[in-house]
């Protein structure tokens, strides 16, 4: 069994720290922080106001303590809120101009922004750190009317329409993090899709952290106006770090009438090392609003990366003959923790959710479960079908599961089923006959057991993720 | 002290004076070894108060209208055998009937018919300095709890009921409570003890009737323990006409290869919370519940499990069915955890609830937490109402569509209800279903 201890002491593929100098500011939090923050990035006077009302919906605000997960204590005084690449001060202006290192480290992604432009479509709006660096297929999106633009740039050329959707879905007193987030937040990526375009590619991020120390506060906010169609792509990878970093994101989603939202995520952020030491901590808010009727948002998310993994994409069912969809992939491995779900809330008549998750846990990793679908006394003939999966992988993992239906409404059909397994014998024994070793075997049913999951991601990201898979669960069985 | 009477500490102050009247009573000093145990558990009650709504496990139940009643207890009442008949299951059994709380020897009968087994109130066993009744409490695995601890600080009466090794009951042992009030609201803290020593066989119903009009707090908790190879199937059956509020729990302790099924059959009850929290002790032990809960008007019914598989090779098994009508609210919450060695198990855990009107309001939290790998967990939850295609079908058969509305909640109702081995107590359940379909 050489090659599986190989294959399991192999350090983490995406680990190094490019060496870009970090433009930050001071240590910890007060609102001075803030103020420097939207000073430096010029922002009006009404971004300041809300950062500030944040903070102070903040500080009166307590840790959640009610989630599965165990964590030392964060010090939100010894954090770094802001750090953007030196280069910033002029601005690239092309791919030629964007410092070498930040390129150099997309390539080792894979993900090099020059070649982006030949690859398959997709345009890519990549976070270095705080700061976009580098935005492609302008262009191509402008002739669709579409805008596709860093967060910062957003609240420059398109204040109105950051002012009226920012924080509609996800106010900024939701809870602890996202509290957080609206008053530190450094970036992040903004989506508009005028009414009636068909987005013409996928759009895609990648974020990646970097810079020591530094607390990533993320923004997404996209716009479906009117029978418009969007699929957002969000992946992550980051450097090999000693002390665990937090990350607390935030995601909007808003469709209008008849608008689809597709979003997907593949987060493969550094889990720690074997001994559970480092790792990210990431602790986001997503939610969705189907705000007009016969609108539709769909979360896909594959979750391998991060220590501790919490959070539950949900989708608000506002207008009449809506669609929630959620289907996720979570898997844990050594001292990985998940606490993850979503919540469906139906409030319009004929709205219909999915919900599909499949949890595996692996070595001592924990996985939860956790969601609520509500339906309330006007959402006619609502329905929702849930399915959670777990797949156990050695004997001192976790898997829970904890859902919650609220049911006010008696035409309303809500389902739930639940499912606890491991991979048997039996099932590598036969594979083992087949002349199918362990790891592959136990690649193939997880990817099996994914399937469902899987086939709702665009065709880039099934691949990276049935990848994602097989490489997370290496060393998993002997 | 200045005037900080918030409703709360209104309600803790009662009960505090409630509880220093009743620590001078001869009730409580019985026995002279609970007054330390009793003392304790009211500080801790004071400490914690009544759960709230931020208790997740109370997040949608309330207990104020229960706060606002102040803590009498009960004086003793007398019922005439006339009125008690209607609610014996079966006048052959052995029974022992209870009212407002209270033991009474003259409705009770058959009791001491039986080899092995051993009935006696609390009261008597307190009375009498009962060594064993001392020890059996003495050892509670109680978990602690607001709702324990003030039912261990104000207990005066229940029922004991031991079962002698290998000694199995040939009928059924029917425990009644009849609650009157005739003096107005009162809380009372019902305990009681099942101690079925190892290889016994018995089947246990606790039945509650209301017979009174006043309001009341009924907080009762009832331990089971099962030793080796016991077999206890245990009746929780409501037979309606209650007003108060009821609150129960069940602590069961499974030992080895020991068996406990409970049937709880709740209809036509204002306010029950029920809390079942089952041990898997000992290796092969099994558990099975079956539930079925019927809720109109403004009625609340929570029921909440919580099964703990703590060593390998254990089964358990829940299904829970649920028929709403009117504005009734009923939660079901239950809740499965497989310790890390508890290799081999198998949970199963199905919720079912019918809404059959616009106003009622289910919730279901099924949870599993799984903390070993070789185990057989699912569960399964619906919520919905009659299928209209059903409906169709049978009116295409000649069935008026009221009538095949009947004939398919009573299909549904009838995979709980059939497996309810006892004749009385199906028929009786069966009865409230009936009655609840002539009312609408």
């Amino acid at each position: 069994m050489s090659d599986a201890k190989e294959l399991i002491n192999r350090e983490y593929k995406y680990g190094f720290v490019t060496d870009v100098e970090s433009d930050a500011i001071p240590r910890g939090l007060n609102e001075e922080t803030i103020r420097l923050i939207s000073a430096r990035k010029k922002e009006p006077a009404f971004m300041l106001e809300w950062r500030l009302s944040a903070y102070r919906t903040w500080l009166r605000m307590k840790e959640p303590a009610w989630q599965n997960v165990q964590y030392p204590p964060i010090n939100y005084q010894d954090m770094i809120y802001y750090s953007a690449p030196k280069n910033k001060k002029d601005a690239p202006k092309s791919l030629e101009e964007v410092d070498k290192e930040i390129l150099d480290t997309y390539a080792k992604l894979g993900i090099p922004l020059d070649e982006q432009k030949r690859l398959a479509g997709v345009a890519v709006d990549a976070v270095f750190d705080s700061v976009s660096v580098g935005t492609t297929f302008k262009d191509t999106l402008k002739k669709a009317g579409v805008i596709f633009c860093s967060f910062s740039e957003a609240v420059q050329e398109h204040p109105d329409l950051i002012q009226k959707y920012l924080g509609s879905v996800v106010p900024v007193s939701d809870n602890f993090f996202a509290a957080l987030n609206a008053a530190v937040f450094s970036d992040g990526s903004f989506c508009y899709i005028p009414k009636g375009v068909r987005c013409p590619m996928e759009l895609s991020t990648y974020f990646r952290i970097n810079a020591a120390d530094t607390g990533q506060f993320e923004r997404t906010l996209l716009v479906a106006d009117e029978d418009s169609t969007v699929s957002y792509l969000e992946g992550c990878t980051a450097p090999i770090r000693d002390k665990n970093q937090l990350h607390a994101a935030v995601v909007e989603l808003v469709a209008l009438k008849g608008a689809k939202i597709k979003y997907s995520t593949v987060q493969n952020w550094y889990a720690g090392d074997k001994q559970g030491k480092g790792g990210i901590y990431n602790f986001v808010t997503k939610r969705g609003k189907c705000a007009g009727a016969k609108s539709k948002i769909s979360w896909t998310q594959v979750e391998t990366g991060s220590a501790i993994t919490w959070k539950y994409p949900s989708v608000i069912l506002q207008g009449d003959d809506t669609i929630g969809e959620f289907y996720s992939v979570a898997l844990t491995h050594n001292y990985q923790q998940a606490d993850t779900g979503t919540k469906m809330i139906h409030i319009g008549k004929n709205t219909r959710s999915t919900i599909i998750s499949k949890g595996i846990s692996a070595g001592r990793g924990k996985n939860t479960y956790r969601g609520l679908v509500k339906v309330l006394k006007n959402a006619e003939k609502a329905q929702n079908y849930t399915q959670c999966d777990s797949l156990l992988i050695g004997d001192q993992c976790a898997a829970n599961t904890f859902p919650t239906l609220e049911v006010e409404n008696n035409t309303a059909r809500v389902e739930h089923e639940a499912s606890t397994s491991k991979i048997s014998e039996d099932q590598l024994f036969y594979c083992a006959s087949r002349g199918i070793s362990g790891e592959n075997a136990v690649s193939m049913i997880v990817n099996g057991f994914c399937k469902e999951v899987f086939n709702h991601l665009p065709m880039e990201f099934a691949v990276e993720a049935s990848k994602l898979l097989s490489v997370s669960l290496e060393g998993s069985v002997g | 002290m200045t005037d900080t009477k918030t409703p709360e500490n209104e309600t803790l102050e009662n009960y505090r004076r409630s509880f220093e009247a009743f620590e001078k009573t001869e009730l409580c000093g019985e026995g002279g070894w609970l007054c330390p145990e009793r003392r304790s558990a009211f500080q801790r009650f004071e400490q914690n108060g009544f759960p709230g709504s931020k208790d997740e496990e109370w997040r949608y139940t309330r207990l104020e209208s229960v706060k606002k009643m102040v803590p009498k207890s009960a004086a003793t009442a007398s019922v005439d055998l006339k009125t008690m008949e209607p609610y014996v299951l079966d006048p052959a059994w052995p029974r022992a009937v209870f009212v407002d709380g209270v033991y009474q020897p003259a409705l009770s009968a058959g009791l001491e018919d039986q080899k092995g087994l051993r009935v006696m109130s609390l009261a008597e066993a307190l009375r009498r300095h009962e060594p064993q009744l001392a020890s059996g409490l003495r050892e509670a695995r109680l978990k602690p709890r607001a709702l324990t601890d003030l039912n261990t600080a104000f207990f005066t009466d229940g029922i004991e009921i031991q079962l002698a090794a290998g000694t199995h009951l040939e009928k059924p042992l029917q425990v009644l409570s009849l609650f009157l009030f005739a003096e107005g609201e009162r809380a009372i803290h019902p305990r009681n003890l099942i101690l079925a020593g190892p290889g016994s066989r018995a089947a246990i119903i606790q039945s509650f009737a209301g017979i009174g009009s006043n309001s009341y707090f009924s907080n009762g908790l009832t331990e089971v323990r099962l030793s080796e190879k016991a077999r206890l199937d245990h009746y929780v059956l409501q037979q309606g006409g209650s007003q108060g509020f009821q609150t129960a729990r069940g602590e069961i302790w499974l030992e080895k290869e020991s068996r406990y099924e409970t049937f709880m059959v709740s209809a036509d009850t204002p306010f029950f919370r029920y809390e079942i929290d089952a041990v898997l002790a000992g290796r092969q032990a099994g558990l099975q519940l079956h539930g079925f809960y019927l809720t109109a008007g403004n009625e609340h019914v929570d029921q909440n499990v919580l099964i703990e598989h703590r060593v390998p090779e254990c089964t358990s098994g829940q299904v829970m069915k649920g028929i709403l009508d009117g504005h009734s609210r009923l939660v079901v919450r239950g809740k499965v955890h497989v310790y890390p060695d508890a290799q081999k198990t198998d949970a199963q855990q199905t919720m079912k609830n019918l809404l059959l009107s616009r106003d009622a309001t289910a919730d279901a939290q099924p949870q599993l937490e799984i903390y070993a790998d070789d185990v057989k967990c699912t569960h399964g939850t619906a919520i919905g109402q009659l299928e209209d295609d059903a409906i169709f079908y049978l009116k295409s058969r000649g069935i008026e569509a009221d009538e095949a509305r009947r004939i398919l909640t009573r299909g549904f109702a009838m995979e709980v209800l059939e497996k309810i081995p006892l004749e009385p107590v199906r028929r009786a359940a069966e009865a409230a279903l009936g009655a609840h379909f002539r009312e609408v």
